[in-house]
């Protein structure tokens, strides 16, 4: 039998196909984006819930996973540590919407979810770890789950639709 | 080190809370009966300190549906206001508005959702007449934005933006209710204060040195 492990706002986690829990999931995904690397060979995944692309100067750094910067880094000694080689490592992308309509108003600033999306992808880059896949942006929110054993990532986008990602 | 991180409040700037969020959920009921023609009864009046994971449990769960109107506040008191309404008291409060009650939630037609817009305005405007209550300078409204998501996701961004990735907020909160002839009507207002504010708000005097205030405080 196999369960769910949630992720919350600021939190990562790694599973593997043995595991009781061998699937990651976030639920009420807004403006944060939901990282999934995997490991194809070795079966194992690792989910980190980004809140933001870097911490507010002169802050304490604390749960590195809630920033983008620091979030790829953590996610991938996390996935070494449990058995994944880190040149088969690739990501899976999910978030930065943004539900509020402001954007109309001020179209020449950034938005928080845009600016999530691309510090995770700089972030991703910086690491060379290939990006295979996103859902990304757009104004309504996501839940997903993604199995560590294939590397498939359900989201389901607020009103019903199913995305296979 | 950053000064946005949740402030510690003692027994005192507890109790000064409270009674900001007693006084505007006063305010805010009276406005409600007078825009809906029927009484309002205030269920919850009260400040917590709450984990980020935590509060979208207030709004019923992270993946509930919620119609939120979202307005910022700027001034003497900064944050984000959030008013939260479950789908049939969103859609029972738009029919007692417009005289009829929409056909689906995520398919608004104008005025409806001009409706709720001002409706969010109005009692944004009420709860903030208690906050500005002896202060010098004004409080500033913005333009009220409409979303109708999951809670989780309605509440990541101003929880984020006002914590600046923190570990907990500090909410200021009432609930309303009343039944009325197109259905039960239950309405949420949630203020997430910037640090700065709530500092603002109890004084220097009630700052704890090292403990929080604890889970809740309705």
């Amino acid at each position: 039998m196999t369960g769910t492990l949630l992720v919350r706002m600021g939190e990562y986690a790694v599973a593997d196909a043995r595991d009781i829990a061998a699937s990651l999931s976030v639920r009420g995904l807004g403006s944060c984006i939901a990282l999934f690397l995997h490991e194809p060979v070795r079966q194992v995944g690792g989910m980190a819930h980004i809140m933001l692309p870097e911490p507010a100067p002169r802050s304490p750094l604390r749960s590195p996973a809630r920033f983008a910067v620091t979030a790829v880094g953590i996610l991938l000694d996390a996935l070494e540590r449990a058995g994944a080689r880190r040149n088969l490592v690739t990501a899976k992308l999910c978030g930065g919407a943004h539900l509020f309509g402001w954007k109309e108003r001020s179209p020449d600033r950034d938005t928080l979810g845009e600016r999530n999306i691309e510090a995770t992808l700089r972030a991703l880059r910086d690491q060379s770890v290939p990006v295979l896949a996103m859902d990304v942006g757009g104004a309504s929110g996501r839940s997903l789950v993604a199995d560590v054993t294939s590397g498939a990532v359900t989201v389901r986008v607020y009103g019903g639709e199913l995305r296979r990602v | 080190v950053s000064n946005r991180k949740a402030p510690l409040i003692d027994e005192n700037g507890q109790r000064i809370l409270r009674a900001i969020a007693r006084a505007s959920a006063g305010n805010v009921a009276l406005a409600l009966s007078r825009l809906c023609g029927h009484d309002f009864e205030i269920r919850e009046a009260g400040v917590r300190l709450l984990p980020l994971a935590a509060v979208p449990g207030r709004f019923g769960g992270e993946e509930r549906p919620v119609s939120a109107i979202r307005t910022d506040l700027t001034g003497s008191v900064a944050g984000t206001l959030l008013l939260a309404i479950e789908p049939p008291s969103a859609a029972s409060l738009v029919c007692r508005l417009v005289g009829r009650a929409p056909d689906s939630l995520d398919r608004l037609s104008p005025l409806q959702e001009s409706a709720l817009l001002e409706t969010g305005n109005i009692l944004a405007g009420a709860f903030c007449d208690a906050l500005a209550r002896d202060r010098d300078d004004a409080i500033l409204i913005s333009i009220p934005e409409i979303a109708i998501d999951m809670a989780a996701s309605i509440l990541q961004t101003p929880l984020i933006e006002q914590t600046d990735g923190g570990d907990e907020a500090v909410l200021i909160e009432c609930v309303l209710a009343a039944s009325s002839p197109a259905g039960p009507l239950t309405l949420h207002l949630m203020l997430i204060p910037a640090p700065d504010s709530v500092r603002r708000m109890i004084g220097p005097d009630a700052l704890k040195a090292e403990q929080g205030m604890g889970g809740s405080s309705p």
